[in-house]
């Protein structure tokens, strides 16, 4: 074969393997003038702050306007029971459609549909099984602790604080409730027809 | 004066002994049984002692590791009178007051964390659960324990496209060497008896007879081809990314825990319904299910050992001891700047599974980017998606689409049709 006819084949080759990216490289980008932000975006690593990243929390003792600000300490949980009241009257569309959905979204995995403690990673017993919301003690929980739980979690269950904002939270609470109720008017239902 | 301090230092601690008789002899001693299999009356004690576990104890306890309390496996051996776990249990706040040296000192080694009493369990029942944490520990079968489902549904996805390609290419060279080893092997011997037939052969090795001009012309036509199709697709995927799969700090794999464990998407990725972004989850959102699940399926302790170093956990004492740092996760997907792209906007109000963007991300055992994400792919979309229009109180101010829908002339509006493909939707 000449060398003339290797040089082109050689080409060809290098040609036509030159486009392939590897997976773990990201594409290439050609005058990528306007598509890297300049400004920090969210999620960003950040020089500018000490502890390296764009996300910043509100500084200590401010309060965002509309946010809330839980009043008690984790350790509160006795004083709870009496001091946080729901201050939000819901509809019942929406504790059926939002709120069942924020609780199927964070809880249900545990806790279970129907709130019985079987959730999915409890039925292949990845995690132990909750207390069931049907039965005592949780049955009749005052809502203050509910809230306080949610807010800094209890025993193995851990905070929802960051994940639920406080609408969102008393939401889910009267979702809870629901489902109590309804396991509720049933379980008397049931005792009536034993008594008649 | 010495002899009177002396005094009333007896005096406390006859007291003391008073006090600790007295709370404990109300129960008498007790022995936890152990569980033979093949005796029923202790299976049925044991099963009813793992509901009685179950309902009440493992929030807080496991049977063979330290989670929020201790491991329950040799309590019995621990507290020196067994009659004791069962005041504990009852009331353990009581029995720390009355002064109980191991109470206080389990007390003390848990924080001072106040254990929830159980006035409504017996002493029957509370040995019960005691038997089933025996049996447990000592790996007794028990029979009305069924062994873990195996994740039901989506297996891993083992073999997904890629690799099965792979071994097609792989087969495909492997015969293609063998036909010609073959192919030269059958000259050779053609050659050979030609030979002895008493023709003169002329030698042509094999790469002469294929590489001739002729298949060289071809060959190189073929390859020009190949050359330009390849030079047009990499201009066309500069600046994309798809199938951008970077390593990640820590090996998270989607695959188990949204395909197998079958937790929601919007469980770690919480913003995703409020905000631009999908946001990558903290490591306290990791710590609500890896505190008590310390080992996984594939790496063992290694990859969740990270989240715990990560977020400053420490294992043994159940506690957090140093402060958190960042995981620095790689960004997968990257939109330039000068486009605006919002999830809230296609998730919460569009209604758009993430799996229509991202892929089966139940099935990727590593992240990667599904979609090219290119301007083309957004407003081809935007083209064909229909816009929830009934549902949505919102767009009752398109007035004329309204009608039109009534009418039948329409028959579903587009993202198109409301605007979707206009330049400052998403250029601004």
């Amino acid at each position: 074969m000449l060398n003339k006819d290797k040089i082109i084949i050689i080409a060809l080759v290098l040609g036509c393997i030159s486009c392939i990216r590897d997976p773990k490289q990201p594409g290439r980008w050609y005058m990528p003038d306007m598509a890297k932000s300049v400004a920090y975006d969210a999620g960003s690593s950040n020089p500018i702050f000490k502890d390296g990243k764009s996300d910043q929390l509100a500084p200590d003792g401010s309060v965002g306007r509309g946010k809330y600000l839980y009043p008690l300490a984790e350790s509160e949980y006795e004083k709870s029971a009496t001091f946080i009241k729901d201050p939000f009257v819901f509809t019942k569309e929406e504790i059926e459609g939002e709120g069942k959905h924020l609780f199927t979204v964070n809880c249900a995995i545990c806790h279970g549909e129907k709130g019985d403690g079987q959730g999915y990673l409890v039925q292949i017993q990845k995690f132990p099984p909750p207390p069931s919301y049907l039965t005592e003690p949780l049955l009749s929980k005052p809502e203050g602790q509910r809230y306080h739980t949610l807010m800094y979690g209890k025993n193995m269950m851990g905070s929802y604080a960051s994940q639920l904002d406080h609408r969102e939270r008393w939401l889910v609470l009267n979702y809870v409730k629901s489902l109590q109720g309804a396991s509720m008017s049933s379980a008397v239902k049931m005792d009536s027809t034993k008594t008649k | 004066m010495h002899s009177c301090k002396s005094i009333r230092g007896i005096l406390t601690l006859i007291a003391l002994f008073l006090s600790l008789t007295l709370s404990t002899n109300s129960y008498s001693a007790v022995a936890v049984p152990d569980v033979n299999p093949s005796d029923a009356a202790a299976i049925d004690k044991a099963k009813q002692g793992m509901e009685l576990f179950k309902a009440n104890c493992t929030s807080c306890h496991a049977v063979d590791k330290k989670v929020v309390g201790p491991a329950l496996a040799g309590v019995w051996d621990r507290w020196e009178n067994s009659a004791d776990i069962i005041a504990w249990v009852k009331n353990s706040q009581k029995l720390i007051a009355s002064g109980h040296p191991y109470a206080n000192k389990i007390f003390n080694e848990y924080n001072k964390s106040v254990m929830s009493a159980f006035p409504q369990l017996s002493d029957d029942q509370i040995i019960n659960i005691l038997t089933y944490v025996k049996a447990k520990s000592a790996g007794v079968a028990l029979p009305f324990e069924a062994a873990p489902a195996p994740a039901a549904g989506t297996a891993p996805a083992t073999s997904d496209k890629g690799s099965s390609d792979w071994y097609v290419y792989m087969l495909i060279s492997f015969l293609l060497v063998l036909a010609l080893l073959l192919f030269n092997v059958t000259s050779k011997l053609d050659k050979v008896i030609r030979e002895k037939a008493g023709e003169k052969v002329e030698d042509v090795s094999l790469d002469k007879k294929i590489f001739n001009r002729k298949t060289f012309k071809v060959l190189l036509l073929i390859g020009s081809i190949l050359l330009v199709f390849n030079i047009f697709n990499g201009a066309i995927d500069l600046g994309r990314s798809q199938g951008y799969e970077p390593d990640q700090p820590i090996k998270f794999s989607h695959a188990l825990h949204v395909g197998q464990n079958k937790i929601e998407c919007q469980y770690c990725h919480t913003a995703v319904e409020k905000s631009r972004h999908a946001s990558i989850p903290g490591t306290q959102i990791c710590m609500n299910c890896h505190k008590y699940v310390q080992q996984g399926p594939k790496y063992g302790k290694d990859e969740i050992s990270k989240i715990y170093s990560y977020a400053g956990w420490d294992p043994d004492q159940q506690k957090f001891v140093k402060a958190p740092k960042n995981i620095e996760w790689v960004k997968i997907h990257n939109l330039p700047d000068h486009v605006y792209f919002n999830h809230s906007q296609h998730v919460k109000v569009g209604g758009v599974k993430c799996q229509t963007c991202h892929g089966k991300v139940e099935e990727y055992e590593v992240m990667k980017q599904f979609a090219p994400l290119s301007m083309g792919w957004c407003i081809n979309c935007h083209r064909q998606t229909e816009v929830k229009f009934s549902e949505n109180k919102y767009y009752s101010v398109f007035q004329k689409y309204q009608q039109e829908l009534k009418k039948g002339t329409k028959a579903k509006v587009t993202v198109e049709d409301i605007g979707g493909t206009e330049c400052q939707k998403c250029h601004y």
